[in-house]
């Protein structure tokens, strides 16, 4: 129990037992709480308990609703800004002057809050023009979106660059742009080696295929000798199993399979 | 159409050897394969190819590499090159295509209308080159 609601609630009972006992006293009826009966003890006692407990409850809520109000303050939602692994930054949409950038932020673009604080967005995405970075945000000033999502590459403070996933956002009471980000280069990084082996599977398989639909097709076609009628229905029955197995195993469409001529 | 000239880079000898059969059973054009890029530019302005075509993934030299080449030569630079490859999703394809060469085929490619389609490349790239 927090000190203050301790002293509220003391003070309260005291207020309360010296109210009652006065009530008692002026209405002439008793002269002091000594003199009553153990019955009429009891029923104050009792009194004072209930009135109490009513204004413990009142107490708790009230307390309760304070504490509420205090985490409100900007400083307290910054402070769990700090605690997020995803990097939020806060800058003018007017000037691009950064207002706000969280611990994770902060620590993946290798700056101080002091050395960032004041510089524009053009700092941290120095590869891009600043018509580039206005394009951006700009459906969200002309209210034609809400939010927006893009991947964009950032740069640090040693040059060195890395990807990230962005969900921007436009306040307009503050002219402000929020962004929430997380860095993606290990997920792009996962997302290469996945399509590269994909790429090397196809590959592997098509030239594979070649070989053995380019005999088949050049046997069966009689370039290299007749066939007899027999063995060619063998020929195109392998043939027709070689292109239905491609289609199968390589997962492209029909317009991607398309010599290009 | 005339008799081309093809010089062709392809490491694979299978696949070598369907090519040459597909040429020389449908048409007079006459074809030399060397087993990747390195050798073909060593022999290139030798054979004076009309047209050449060059796998992607060869040892030694693969096509995109040789094809710079070819393109930082002046004597190779306006000899067209056909790129013949099982790299055959969309994105790599588009990719391909921006380096300038005039047509890519991709593998499996069928041996009867091989020489079809590279004879349309051919009537498109002079057409190109006329224009």
């Amino acid at each position: 129990m927090r000190l203050s609601k301790l002293l509220i609630i003391v003070f309260a009972s005291v207020i309360i037992f010296l109210a009652l006992y006065f009530a008692f006293d002026i209405s002439g009826k008793l002269i002091s709480i000594y003199n009553h009966s153990m019955m009429f003890k009891i029923l104050l006692s009792v009194v004072t308990v209930v009135l109490i407990f009513i204004i413990y409850t009142i107490t708790e809520k009230y307390l309760l609703n304070n504490n509420l109000i205090q985490l409100t303050p900007q400083s307290k939602i910054l402070e769990i800004f700090d605690l997020l692994e995803d990097e939020i930054l806060i800058s003018n949409a007017q000037d691009l002057k950064l207002i706000y950038a969280n611990e994770s932020a902060l620590k993946n673009l290798s700056y101080t809050k002091r050395q960032l604080m004041n510089k524009t967005l053009m700092t941290i995405y120095s590869q891009y023009s600043v018509e580039q970075i206005r394009e951006y945000f700009q459906p969200l000033i002309t209210n034609e979106k809400d939010s927006c999502v893009f991947e964009i590459t950032r740069t640090r403070k040693d040059g060195t660059t890395y990807n990230v996933l962005v969900k921007l956002k436009y306040y307009s009471e503050t002219n402000t742009l929020i962004s929430v980000s997380h860095d993606i280069t290990k997920e792009k990084a996962l997302e290469d080696c996945k399509n590269q082996c994909i790429s090397d599977k196809n590959h592997f398989l098509r030239t594979a295929l070649t070989k053995i639909s380019g005999a088949l097709k050049i046997m069966s076609s009689g370039m290299v000798g007749q066939v007899p009628a027999t063995m060619q229905e063998m020929l195109n029955l392998a043939n027709n199993n070689t292109i239905e197995l491609l289609n199968k195993i390589c997962d492209t469409n029909n317009e991607e399979s398309k010599t290009d001529t | 159409m005339k008799n081309l000239k093809i010089l062709y880079a392809e490491d694979e000898a299978d696949v070598q050897t369907i090519v040459e059969i597909s040429i020389w059973s449908t048409s007079k054009h006459e074809i030399k394969t060397c087993p990747n890029g390195k050798i073909l530019l060593e022999c290139v302005e030798e054979y004076n190819p009309d047209l050449i075509l060059l796998d992607i993934m060869m040892p030694e030299m693969d096509g995109p590499t040789t094809f710079e080449n070819l393109q930082a030569n002046p004597k190779t630079k306006d000899i067209p090159v056909v790129f013949m490859t099982a790299k055959a999703q969309s994105h790599e394809i588009e990719m391909f295509k921006q380096t300038g060469v005039v047509g890519i085929i991709t593998k499996p490619f069928e041996p009867l209308s091989l020489c079809k389609d590279i004879e349309k490349i051919w009537d498109r790239h002079l057409s190109q080159i006329n224009a």
